[in-house]
């Protein structure tokens, strides 16, 4: 396949300055879950950021542009491709490389480049774009259904309010104990939130985004944005971190703007409520609990002590840490969407967070992020040691 | 037609330019990348610049005590730290050291890195052998140590070892050599020193110069650019 497009054209020089940068020290493949799970070193960050140094060279390096372009082999580029989309994007590489490349970003960048190309996504994440089109998820779910079968008859949403709710497409069908308690304990709160109707309430953005899809990111933003704005939003509260991520770091360039309202994680919107006494925990637990850390919520935005800060509010409840935690965290397996393709990896990474919880003597599971939600729980099924899983609202909603 | 001196002056003015020139160029490049776009796109959440001198000036020191004392390699792995650290200073001393070989006439400063470069030629290749026991024995599984670095670092190995052996054992005629260099630099090649151990020497250097790796030029950047991305990072919800 004659394939001589650059490949770096389309990333930024601090990117380029990265791959080029990669000592190929190895310490990352310690870190990596994906490593954790296959042992297969052909596919680690320093492998893939050698490929794609070796396809720079042979469309962009001086000798390329002195003597002429070679053409990349096409099971190299397949190959590649793969690599880079067997990954979960968690970051845990870019956290402890001796260099400091920033990987949680550099990853996405990779994957729209061989989208660019036509390979990739592979598998169930290509007709992401299509359901995301037909049915605003990427589930490819009715959009009538998104609410309907978790949240509370009992509460009532204001039709405008400085607050909202953003549940989320995974939440709102994967993982509904999670996005039934956001609402339970927003309304517990006591302060008015609105939410969007079934239909407008769209996916974020963020599948396509880090499948390299990007294409409709500039619609489903300027959709989203405008009917909160309509709203008079001032502050808008979610609990995926993958779209509180994109929301707080991509929105307001495919807005082309600063969004007209904040974005908040749910529990810093609780952490708050609790502090200013406006959420009260009358009952308390005597439960030791541990809490995992989203990659996009602790790596990605940086909220790690606010979810610890509100567990704290439990009274008797024994907080333990993974040994990897905060900025270090490891991830379940289900970033990146590598988990629609990856299946067994996804378990298999899920297992590891199981088995250390259990290890450690927790009674309680804590998770904050829907997809991390939907995956722990799968990989629990039929797998030897057992532990109760929990959302950190579905908890907090047990104690009000 | 110019004689060797002046083909000599020029070579270096060329070189001077050239690094000027790529200086300049990563300057730019760091201007870019202050406000380039992730994925094509400028990312507001990534904040290069500091508003402050003080905080500017804050993550420059950092940025070059990263670069220095490899404080990033030292968070994560101590023991591989300290053999990386000791092995590429003492290479750039020694490095610094082969500067005699190149200037005429030498510098009195340049005499003495030449003189610590000697010391430093003995740690260069102890350095290397530590880095190999704790890649392969003593840190983690021994299949994290990529063949390409392995031949890399057993080609330093030698090149050192031959340096060692060359200013001790087998003294090669030093004229000879430093004759040959300057014949190169000024494009008027005087004969190749046949001398065996020099000759291994000088080839490796060559094999070395092929396949240097590119992080050596573009790795203390990416430090800036992490150093600036860590120390402006603001955590979701605690903007100003």
């Amino acid at each position: 396949m004659k394939n001589k497009r650059s490949f770096i054209k389309d990333l930024s020089k601090k990117q380029v300055m990265e791959i080029k940068g990669c000592t190929d020290c190895r310490e990352c493949l310690k870190h990596c879950p994906v490593q954790m799970v296959t042992g297969n070193a052909d596919i680690s960050t320093p492998e893939k950021i050698k490929i794609y140094k070796e396809f720079i060279d042979s469309t962009d390096s001086l000798k390329a542009r002195i003597f002429g372009k070679k053409d990349i082999d096409e099971k190299l580029l397949k190959d590649f491709a793969e690599a880079v989309f067997e990954c979960t994007t968690c970051g845990a590489c870019g956290e402890i490389c001796p260099v400091g490349l920033d990987t949680q970003r550099l990853w996405p960048a990779l994957r729209r480049e061989m989208v660019k190309r036509g390979i990739g996504p592979f598998g169930a994440q290509r007709e992401m774009q299509k359901a995301i089109s037909d049915t605003g998820n990427p589930y490819n779910e009715p959009a009538e259904e998104r609410f309907k079968t978790w949240f509370p008859d009992e509460i009532k949403i204001a039709e405008q309010s400085e607050i909202a709710y953003y549940a989320g497409c995974t939440g709102a069908y994967e993982a509904h104990p999670m996005v039934r308690s956001d609402v339970l304990v927003l309304d517990a709160i006591g302060e008015p939130f609105t939410m969007l109707s079934a239909d407008k309430e769209v996916c974020c953005g963020f599948p396509l985004f880090i499948t390299g899809q990007h294409e409709m990111l500039e619609e489903l933003t300027n959709k989203l944005v405008s009917a909160y704005a309509e709203k008079g939003v001032r502050e808008l509260v979610c609990s995926c971190p993958c779209c509180v991520n994109i929301m707080s770091r991509d929105w307001p360039i495919f807005y082309g703007s600063e969004l007209p309202f904040r974005i908040v994680h749910i529990s810093q919107y609780v952490k708050k409520a609790l502090e200013e006494g406006r959420l009260k925990l009358s009952k308390g637990l005597k439960e030791k609990i541990i809490y995992h850390d989203p990659c996009y919520l602790s790596r990605g935005v940086g909220v790690i002590e606010e979810p610890r800060e509100v567990l704290r509010h439990i009274d008797g409840a024994e907080l333990i840490e993974f040994d990897a935690h905060g900025r270090n965290s490891r991830c379940c397996g289900a970033g990146g969407a590598a988990r629609k393709i990856f299946h067994e990896n996804a378990i298999a990474m899920g297992r590891l967070t199981i088995d250390e919880a259990v290890e450690k003597g927790a009674d309680r599971l804590v998770l904050s992020c829907p997809a991390c939600y939907a995956k722990v729980n799968e990989a629990m099924k039929g797998h030897k040691k057992q532990i109760t899983i929990v959302d950190i609202m579905e908890l907090i909603s047990e104690c009000i | 037609m110019a004689d060797g001196s002046t083909c000599y002056s020029k070579a270096m003015e060329i070189l001077v330019t050239g690094i000027t020139y790529g200086i300049l160029a990563v300057a730019y490049w760091r201007g870019i990348s202050a406000i380039v776009l992730v994925c094509g796109h400028s990312e507001p959440h990534y904040r290069p610049l500091a508003k402050s001198r003080v905080k500017k000036a804050k993550i420059l020191l950092n940025a070059i005590l990263d670069i220095i004392l490899f404080r990033r390699l030292l968070r994560v792995n101590r023991a591989l730290w300290i053999g990386e650290w000791v092995f590429h200073v003492s290479f750039a001393l020694v490095l610094l050291g082969h500067l005699r070989y190149i200037m005429q006439p030498v510098p009195g400063i340049v005499m003495e890195l030449n003189c610590i470069g000697k010391h430093a030629g003995y740690v260069l290749p102890l350095s290397l052998l530590y880095i190999l026991i704790v890649r392969l024995v003593i840190s983690e599984k021994g299949e994290y140590f990529s063949v390409r670095n392995l031949v890399l670092v057993s080609v330093i190995f030698i090149l050192g070892a031959t340096g060692v052996i060359m200013r001790y054992f087998v003294r090669p005629d030093v004229i000879d050599i430093k004759h040959y260099v300057l014949g190169v630099l000024a494009f008027d090649p005087n004969p190749l020193p046949l001398d065996p151990v020099f000759l291994l020497h000088y080839i490796l250097f060559l094999v070395l110069l092929l396949f240097l790796p590119s992080h050596i030029l573009a790795a203390p950047i990416v430090m800036i650019e992490a150093r600036e991305r860590d120390d402006t990072f603001v955590p979701l919800g605690h903007e100003e």
